[in-house]
């Protein structure tokens, strides 16, 4: 502890040090050493990636393998930042804020950072304050997201078709109108923005009449474990194998021709 | 629409039928864990948090870790 500056002064300090420390990681490996996990950037088979670390690795090896061209930007289509202080529009902003790597609409992925990215290096979620201001962050975004879908439903009474893209777009809408595997992230007790998101996205669609939208979220669980033990939401993904066992089954997956 | 019982059905629907969602996936540091081991700060946590500063080692409250170091 150091009692000569204040906290927030001593975190901003550190998330100085993780971003340089993540960007100098990074800068010294060797890429080829992820030639096995390139599977998963299939565009036919994955419109969005949410990563929980803040360091954009995944995101540079997506773009050599969709050989991006042009510069990426962030992007935003949500508007549930709109009315708000800047402050809380500054974390809202950077949650739902996406980077989309690919060349055209259908064959691209969007990345999420919602506990931030060592780009924005005050957008990175550490300590209790800030998980905490997710928490709240999270809400908005939620809150938002069921006023749009009771406005697209009031206007599409019974929709041939629906375009659940146009509803809203944030990490959550992903989570909850698509089917989710969870890989590498054990989903600790104190990523509560997440066990609300993957509660949300089950209540949602709770309605008999209403399953039917509903989709399946998997996770990659120990071998001996049988389920993920704070939800009974989270299907294992390979019950019974080790994780090497399932990275390469679900490589198999990916990759089998029909 | 029935919903897929297991991946396999699940990636068999999306290749099958272009109106159906695609996936979301959510990755961890278990991501570079899987292609560089457990011996990087990218990877491993508490390698993160030692670098930094931090005295105690695998907590695995990794939040509280960081908070002690403010």
């Amino acid at each position: 502890m150091n009692s000569s500056k204040a906290a927030a002064d001593i975190e901003k300090d550190l998330l100085t040090r993780v971003q340089t420390l993540l960007k100098k990681e990074t800068g010294l490996l060797d890429f080829t050493q992820y030639e096995s996990l390139k599977f998963l950037f299939n565009t036919d088979l994955v419109s969005d990636i949410i990563s929980l670390n803040y360091d954009s690795l995944a995101e540079k090896i997506c773009t050599v393998e969709l050989n991006q061209q042009t510069k990426v930007e962030w992007e935003n289509k949500n508007s549930c930042a709109e009315n708000l202080s800047s402050k809380s529009k500054a974390r809202i902003k950077w949650t739902t804020d996406y980077r989309s790597i690919g060349n055209t609409d259908e064959k691209s992925i969007r990345f999420w950072y919602p506990h931030g990215n060592i780009r924005r290096k005050n957008s990175i979620v550490s300590g209790i304050h800030k998980y905490s201001q997710l928490l709240v962050s999270f809400d908005r975004v939620r809150n938002h997201y069921k006023k749009k879908e009771k406005a697209y439903f009031g206007l599409h009474k019974k929709p041939q078709k629906i375009d659940w893209d146009s509803i809203d777009l944030s990490w959550y809408s992903q989570l909850l109108n698509n089917p989710v595997i969870f890989l590498g992230a054990s989903l600790s007790d104190a990523e509560w923005d997440l066990w609300t998101a993957i509660t949300h996205a089950k209540r949602n669609f709770a309605k008999d009449k209403n399953t039917e939208y509903s989709h399946n979220m998997y996770i990659m669980l120990d071998k001996d474990q049988k389920c993920q033990p704070n939800s009974s939401s989270l299907k294992p993904l390979f019950a019974g194998m080790t994780h090497q066992e399932q990275w390469e089954k679900l490589k198999f997956y990916f990759e089998m021709k029909l | 629409m029935k919903i897929p019982k297991n991946i396999s059905e699940e990636i068999q629907l999306i290749r099958n039928d272009s109106n159906a969602r695609k996936f979301t996936l959510v990755h961890g540091s278990g991501f570079h864990k899987q292609a560089i081991g457990n011996s990087s700060c990218l990877s491993n946590w508490d390698l993160l948090l030692l670098q930094l500063g931090s005295k105690s080692c695998s907590s695995k409250n990794y939040i509280l870790q960081f908070e002690e170091l403010t």
